[in-house]
């Protein structure tokens, strides 16, 4: 019987939140140039490119707990030439300094100049380390991942991770300075209301696209292997999931439409439980994904 | 350049060609022991170069190479244990050897004294089965010390050797299996030597002489290991109802004028009324039973079906194929003995033979028990002496006689004795396991011999912790084959000695069961008359010489032996004897060693122990006592059968981890009785009849005829708090009651049901 | 160039697993490390028919190891190149490089890379690569009482004993290019075949 991963589904949902905050933020710098004051803070986690570098460092963490014989890990960038996992790796490693580099000088004020470059690299790096994390899943023995799903769910965790993150950041400066309204501005305007939207379409791709694989895979012969999760509760954590996203769904579409009847009493504060949601679908569809595995042969 | 580490075994290694440890498998193997350090580290198998129909590699099978975690297992007996708590508590404590074998012979000659010395009895056991240990030792011991209750038969052939004699007069029917190979047709019935093992490479020569061009079909129950890789076909048959079908088959042949009328005019007797002794002339012949003539019923395929579940075109095109076939062998396993009316199947089986013509010839088989022309079997040659007590009881009985000796008479099988004095008050059980786990009716087992007014004394010498030591009220700790010497030959077929050299010491204070019994015939005063001054090694050099001498003049020396590592001696077959062919060639001055010196199809000795419905003068099928046309069958609709397992010999391996994660034990029930039952695969579920309840989990298996549900036998019997058996034990659903005239086990006739368990899983 | 491979021959396999314990012994395994597994393969059926049942119940074995592919994905996707394959076609695992991903595992259709809990690493048959350099033959080739398997140079083995047939529930060879021959059981294309012994055989 196949277990349930724990460690890669976390591992892979931090490194995703990591990327996704990056890509994230990068584009925010690039058309909000303030947006650079999340970086003084330095060593917050409200400093969306700290918070990234802690996912990712605590995804790498927890990584080391999936290896059976982690002494030998130094070895793992050794197959560059075949090994997705080795790649990855070597990605994971690229990232991570870039990532670092940027965090510093943006802490420390330096070379602000290119700032915004680094930040752009960085997002580069993440999106080939993406991409590699990807590739790892996507392999002709593995029906059930071996599909254009494995590449939109890992692209869909990451951007609406990423999403979340920085909308709920920008939600808690704005609530420490005591304007609330000034968020309603905020995702009324032009920046804000960006994120919104793609965070609303991409909620609204993982419900569609989670419906249409989840009958695909419930039609899936799975041969001699015994899933993880058996039928019955393969459907009801699924169904859990999709009922965390039509209420995420639900949040959002009143974050999009009706901004200032939320302004009034502070109903922003809704985006706790927007979080909560959006982490937890995805932590869930992560588990998912990981029990359907199945293997063709024997 | 990379170094390839896990699998390599680096170091000075000893390899050591050894016998296979003897248990009762019907495999006498050949291993290649490694060690290092003077520990077993690897084991092999025979690597002789020719690898030859007339001289095969002797290649162990899955229990051989698993034993090096029976050797070193963690529950090894160590040292002689004194009972303290309740019979069958489990409560020991640590005594010493002086202690132990002073209380053996304290026994002995106390209940001697009391009671005399038919109220000792060595049980039937074959766990160690070697030339030089197991229960013989004991046997030898106790025939010097004024003898013991002895026993005859066994629980393996109870019936097919008693009632194979009533044919033929002797058990040495079988061709040497090389002549299978110009065998056209071979009906494996009830027979299933590729998991048993019966006789080494015997699944071999029968792969050959598919090759050769024999038609391969298993009559069987299950779609056995053997049916998969040597059947061209399998009829599924009811258990306990073979006697039917051959009874049909006789009926086709008769019928359609198929079978060889010379042939059983020559040789035969009894076949019709032409053939009747004087005496007999107005009883039923064996063509009257088949006819119908006397109880108005034809044995015909249509009647067949209906008994056992075959169609009649399968039974009429598998008569047709046997009798026309150029040279046909009838095999016949012993499963199907051990059941009510055992004997019957036998006899049916060898007068199919006789009708076929398929007596004393090349490619045929006389059918019966089979012990191989030319040398015939080999037995154990230790010498156990003269038992001085005549009496002997059925082995299956000896819990009757424990219960109530003194009521068993003659029609219990008693012999050599009109009464017994008393009933068994010691019990000493060398290696074996047949006292609780595999003798019948458990639960009424252990009520009987929790009676210590009854069983005053219980001694159970063994390498473990059995369910049967558990009851024992001193447990003497045996070595196991490798730590002694012994030797042992190829059993029942075979040109092969094989020696077991000593590769180990004794561990903790395990001793041969040899050195046990000279231990306590010191105790008794008769040390140098049981050892004669010789050791274990001593013996075996012995032994060889008499091998030498009555078998094999060019057998090695034991010298030879050691220096060569030779581990095996063996005779290539080249020319296969085969069975009764002087008999045929001239019955007149080779008759049979029958009362008729003929093929005795009518048996005077069965005719007259006078039990015309359960066991008849001529071959007949009898309705079982619990069957699924009896009443019982409404609250216990389907039939339990106790098959050998390939992870075990019998009950031993069963606490091996290697074994038991091969083969895991299940019950194997066919998925339309699952499926009335609302059963998943791997579901634990309750068998259960009157006698007890088994809780196991099931196995699903399209391989077993709807029906009929398989528990196989040997795991060790382990109560709950309920009292059901959570171990898996069979016995615990069979029952004690014996076979008419060869007092044979029928631990086969079973009825249960199975259902859902109600516990959480 | 020698492409070693394994032949087995389903049509006389009973599937005593002797092959299996040979291989345990060999490799001093623990419980829950079957690197030789026997699947047994069943379908057909039971149909009444009056008094009588009808059945056209068919079983054979599969007994496999690894198959020392030609295109090894256990070899491809191993980051520390712990796996990897010899001039003369062993894939063999050199478990002082492994990290215990368990990566392989998941991507072999054979089931030959298990991982061992108590060592952290993951293991497989070797073809018994230390028996062969010493000229000697595989542990399971030696131990089959019914003599159903074989090994050697592929082609070799294909010349002698014929084409090489595909049996269930074997995956399409085209994906790996597993190194085995095969000479299937008479009962070996029968509709709805089931492996029935998963229990048994379902390690990695």
């Amino acid at each position: 019987m196949r277990n349930k991963d724990w460690t890669l589904v976390f591992f892979t949902s931090l490194s995703q939140l990591s990327v996704g905050v990056v890509l994230c933020f990068t584009w925010l710098v690039y058309v909000e140039n303030d947006a650079r004051f999340f970086m003084e803070m330095g060593l917050s986690l409200k400093n969306p490119v700290f918070l990234a570098l802690f996912a990712i460092g605590l995804a790498t963490v927890i990584s080391f707990s999936h290896l059976g014989n982690p002494s030998n890990a130094p070895k793992s960038m050794n197959n560059l030439t075949e090994s997705w996992v080795s790649r990855e790796i070597l990605a994971l490693a690229v990232y991570s300094t870039s990532l670092l580099i940027a965090f510093v000088l943006g802490w420390k004020n330096w070379n602000v100049e290119y700032l915004s470059y680094l930040l752009a690299l960085s997002s580069v790096f993440g999106l080939a380390f993406l991409w590699m994390m990807i590739r790892i899943y996507v392999i002709p023995t593995i029906p059930p991942w071996n599909s254009w799903y494995t590449a939109l769910s890992f692209i869909s965790t990451t951007v609406c991770l990423g999403l979340i993150t920085i909308l709920f950041l920008h939600y808690i400066e704005f609530a420490n300075v005591g304007c609330v309204t000034c968020y309603a501005r905020f995702i009324e305007a032009q920046t804000g209301k960006t994120l919104i939207v793609s965070l609303t379409l991409i909620v609204l791709i993982e419900i569609i696209s989670g419906f249409y694989r989840q009958s695909q895979l419930e039609r899936m012969n799975t041969g001699i292997d015994e899933l993880a999760l058996n039928k019955g509760a393969f459907h009801q954590v699924f169904i859990a999931r999709m009922v965390m996203l039509i209420l995420a769904l639900l949040i959002l579409s009143v974050f999009l439409l009706k901004p200032t009847l939320l302004a009034e009493n502070d109903h922003f504060i809704w985006i706790y439980p927007l979080l909560a949601l959006l982490i937890a679908q995805e932590l869930t569809g992560r588990l998912l994904f990981y029990s359907s595995y199945f293997r063709i042969g024997v | 350049m990379k170094t390839h580490t896990s699998n390599a075994i680096v170091g000075e290694e000893k390899m050591i060609r050894a016998g296979c440890p003897a248990h009762n498998c019907g495999g006498r193997c050949l291993l290649r022991v490694h060690l290092k350090d003077g520990v077993i580290t690897r084991i092999e198998t025979d690597d002789r170069d020719n690898d030859t129909v007339a001289d095969p590699q002797l290649r162990a099978c899955i229990r051989g190479r698993s034993y090096r975690h029976r050797q070193y297992h963690k529950d090894r007996l160590k040292y002689p244990m004194k009972r303290v708590g309740e019979r069958g508590s489990g409560e020991f404590k640590r005594i010493s050897w002086d202690e132990a074998t002073d209380l053996m012979a304290a026994n002995i000659n106390r209940i001697k004294a009391q009671y005399g010395n038919t109220s000792i009895y060595i049980p039937y056991g074959t766990g160690s089965y070697n030339q030089t240990g197991g229960k013989w030792s004991a046997e030898r011991l106790m025939h010097m010390a004024g003898g013991a209750l002895g026993f005859y038969n066994s629980y393996s052939w109870a019936c097919i050797t008693r009632a194979t004699k009533t044919v033929f007069g002797t058990d040495v029917t079988g061709n040497q299996r090389q002549d299978w190979l110009n065998s056209k047709y071979i009906i494996m019935w009830g027979w299933n030597p590729s998991e048993m093992r019966d006789g080494t490479n015997s699944e071999y020569f029968l792969k050959k002489a598919r090759e050769n061009g024999a038609r391969i079909i298993c009559i069987d129950p299950r779609m056995t290991m053997s049916a998969v890789a040597l059947a061209d076909e399998w009829i599924a048959i009811r258990p306990g109802t073979d006697v039917a079908l051959m009874s049909a088959m006789a009926y086709v042949m008769i019928a359609e004028d198929l079978y060889d009328r010379k042939f059983v005019d020559k040789y035969c007797m009894g076949f019709d009324e032409t053939q009747m002794p004087e005496p007999y002339q107005d009883e039923e012949t064996y063509k009257d039973y088949i006819l119908g003539v006397n109880d108005g019923q034809a044995k015909t395929p249509e009647w067949a079906e209906r008994i056992t579940t075959i169609p009649r075109q399968d039974i009429i095109r598998i008569a047709r194929e046997y009798a026309t076939a150029e040279s046909a062998i009838l095999y016949q396993g012993y499963g199907m003995q051990r059941r009510a009316y055992g004997e019957q199947v036998v006899r049916g089986g060898c007068v199919l033979a006789a009708m076929t013509g398929n007596v004393g010839k090349s490619g045929g088989w006389a059918s019966g028990i089979g012990l191989q022309a030319g040398g015939g079997p080999f037995w154990n040659i230790f010498p156990v002496l003269e038992n001085p007590v005549s009496a002997q009881i059925p082995s299956f009985l000896w819990s009757e006689a424990v219960l109530r000796g003194p009521e068993l008479r003659k029609k219990e099988g008693l012999t050599g004795i009109d009464k017994l004095p008393h009933g068994i008050k010691m019990i000493w059980a060398v290696a074996s396991n047949a006292i609780v786990n595999q003798h019948a009716n458990i639960n009424r087992t252990i009520e009987i011999i929790k009676d210590t007014s009854k069983l005053e004394f219980f001694v159970v010498q063994d390498n473990f912790m059995t369910p049967t030591a558990q009851f024992a009220d001193l447990v003497l700790p045996a070595c196991t084959q490798f730590e002694t010497w012994g030797m042992e030959d190829g059993w029942k077929y075979g040109e092969e000695l094989i020696l077991q050299p000593q590769i180990l010491e004794p561990p903790w204070e395990t001793m041969s069961d040899y050195g046990i019994c000279a231990a306590i015939a010191e105790k008794l005063g008769i040390k140098e008359q049981y050892t004669e001054g010789r050791d274990e090694k001593q013996w075996v050099s012995a032994l060889l010489d008499e091998y030498r001498e009555s078998r094999f003049p060019e057998l090695p020396s034991l010298e030879e032996f050691e220096e060569k590592n030779l581990g095996v001696y063996s005779k290539p077959i080249e020319q296969p004897k085969v069975a009764f062919q002087e008999f045929i060639e001239n019955p007149i001055d080779h008759p049979l060693p029958t009362p008729s010196g003929k093929i005795e199809i009518f048996c005077e000795e069965i005719f007259s122990k006078n039990l015309p419905d359960e066991a008849p003068a001529v071959p007949k099928y009898v309705q079982e006592w619990e069957s699924p046309f009896g009443e019982e069958s409404e609250k216990y609709p389907l039939q339990v059968i106790g098959t050998h397992f390939m992870p075990r010999v019998h009950s031993t391996f069963a606490n091996c981890d290697w074994n038991n994660e091969a083969f895991p034990q299940r019950v194997f029930i066919n998925p339309l009785d699952a499926e009335k039952r609302g059963l998943k695969n791997g579901q634990k579920v309750r068998i259960y009849n009157d006698r007890g309840t088994v809780i196991l989990p099931c196995r699903i298996t399209k391989r077993i005829l709807p029906g009929v549900v398989n528990i196989p036998q040997g795991a060790w019997w382990k109560p709950d708090e309920e009292g059901n058996d959570i171990g898996g034990a069979v016995n615990t659903l069979t029952s004690e009651r014996w076979s008419p005239f060869a007092f044979g086990n029928t631990q086969h006739t079973i009825m249960a049901e199975v259902r859902a368990t109600k516990v959480k899983q | 160039m020698t492409r070693l491979a394994f032949y087995f021959d389903s049509s006389s396999c009973s599937g005593c697993k002797t092959c299996q314990m040979a291989c345990k012994d060999k490799n001093d395994l623990a419980i829950g490390q079957v690197w030789r597994r026997v699947y047994e393969v069943t379908g057909g059926g039971w149909k009444k028919q009056g008094e009588a049942w009808k059945q056209d119940v068919f079983a054979y074995n599969l007994s496999m190891s690894c198959n020392h592919c030609e295109d090894p994905i256990c070899v491809k996707v191993c980051p520390t190149h712990a796996l990897w394959k010899r001039e003369d076609g062993i894939v063999q695992i050199d478990q002082t490089s492994c990290i215990g991903c368990k990566y392989c595992s998941w991507v072999c259709p054979y089931g030959a890379l298990q991982y061992n809990p108590e060592k952290g690493v993951m293991g497989k048959c070797d073809l018994c690569a230390d028996y062969i350099d010493q000229g000697k033959n595989p542990s399971c080739v030696d131990a089959c009482p019914m003599r159903a398997l074989d090994f050697g140079d592929y082609q070799e083995l294909l010349d002698k004993y014929g084409a090489s047939d595909h049996i269930y529930p074997l995956p399409d060879h085209s994906i790996t290019g597993p190194s085995l021959c095969i000479k299937a059981h008479p009962n070996a294309n029968k509709p709805y075949p089931e492996v029935s012994n998963i229990e048994e055989v379902k390690i990695a």
